[in-house]
């Protein structure tokens, strides 16, 4: 997960209901909250959004004033088939026992009567998921590092085994190439050499000495 | 908090956290909405649409909830059952016609209220 705070979508026809939860979740200051009065809207948002939903909160009966409109299930469907990779919380107004199954049967995470203790019973969900959420993004991380060393290590045994056993593996060495040995060993003789310079330099400086001897001479011969 | 005979303002008062905007802006809200529902459910009945019926009160149930009318949460539950069922919609009128004369009184009752939040 890129970020550590917890995007959560709510969606609900209800304004009354959509305001009071967004209000109350958007007191725990580590969650980030949008609101969405139809699930068509929340769908399209989360689809094509940089930045998924970690948790949608779903109203069950969105579509009790609009038939036209997609219900919660079915909305909850597409979450799951789109692979969205984010939890759903049902909300129901009622409870009733065929909306809880069918809920948890396609994959919701929790079914929430809109009673009294609803807005508490959705915010301890919340922050399970996103608990679970940081543990699993981790995990993943960890199994990726694992998996990269492993390839990297085999690598390496492979290669100085294959060495070990024949040192001629990797092919021979090219007839042209250069004789590091050879240039080697000729840069040690040009050292040996250089140990007569000192040598080389009186001799010079002796010639140096006759030369200006000469042009005194001449100079004192043309006065 | 006054003392009302139709609403209790306990929970929106739980709800809110000490903020008085938000109960400004939750009394305002129900006060346009439960209206509009209202006529919304006589049009649906009129015309026999009674799942349309029973989803308009199935809204209504959780906005009374807020402003601590547990009656009329039971009535538009009632409303609710018979008419997403379709069942024994004949007692469904005189319910709806319940509901419409409590919200009246109710209606005095919240504007006051929400005077009283506006002014404070």
């Amino acid at each position: 997960m890129a970020s550590k705070r917890t995007l959560v979508y709510l969606v609900d026809d209800d304004d009354m209901y959509l305001k009071t939860a967004v209000h109350t979740l958007s007191q725990n200051r580590s969650f980030d909250i949008k609101s969405f009065t139809s699930g068509e809207k929340a769908l399209a948002s989360a689809k094509k959004a940089k930045r998924k939903p970690n948790v949608i909160v779903l109203d069950y009966f969105l579509n009790t004033e609009e038939s036209s409109a997609i219900s919660g299930l079915e909305i909850l469907k597409q979450v799951k088939q789109e692979k969205l990779d984010c939890e759903v919380i049902m909300l129901s107004g009622q409870e009733n026992i065929d909306v809880a199954v069918n809920s948890v049967k396609y994959g919701a995470y929790d079914y929430v009567v809109k009673n009294k203790s609803a807005f508490i019973r959705v915010q301890n969900d919340i922050k399970r998921i996103a608990k679970q959420q940081i543990k699993d993004a981790e995990a993943s991380k960890l199994r990726k590092f694992v998996m990269i060393l492993s390839v990297m290590i085999g690598v390496a045994v492979f290669v100085a085994v294959s060495f070990v056993i024949d040192p001629t593996f990797y092919g021979t060495w090219p007839e042209n190439a250069p004789d590091f040995e050879q240039n080697a060993k000729d840069k040690a003789q040009t050292i040996q050499v250089d140990d007569t310079a000192p040598a080389a330099t009186d001799s010079t400086s002796a010639e140096h000495d006759e030369a200006e001897e000469i042009i005194h001479i001449q100079n004192a011969v043309g006065r | 908090m006054g003392d009302y005979s139709y609403i209790d303002m306990s929970y929106l008062e739980e709800l809110a956290l000490g903020s008085n905007e938000f109960k400004i802006e939750m009394l305002e809200s129900f006060l346009k909405s439960t209206p509009e529902s209202i006529a919304s459910m006589k049009g649906a009945m009129e015309i026999g649409d009674w799942k349309v019926v029973g989803g308009h009160a199935h809204k209504m149930k959780t906005s009374f909830s807020f402003v601590g009318m547990e009656n009329m949460v039971q009535l538009s539950k009632k409303i609710q059952d018979l008419g997403l069922a379709e069942e024994n919609i004949a007692e469904i009128p005189e319910m709806i016609s319940e509901l419409e004369s409590t919200y009246l009184k109710a209606e005095e009752e919240l504007k006051e209220e929400l005077n009283k939040l506006q002014n404070a």
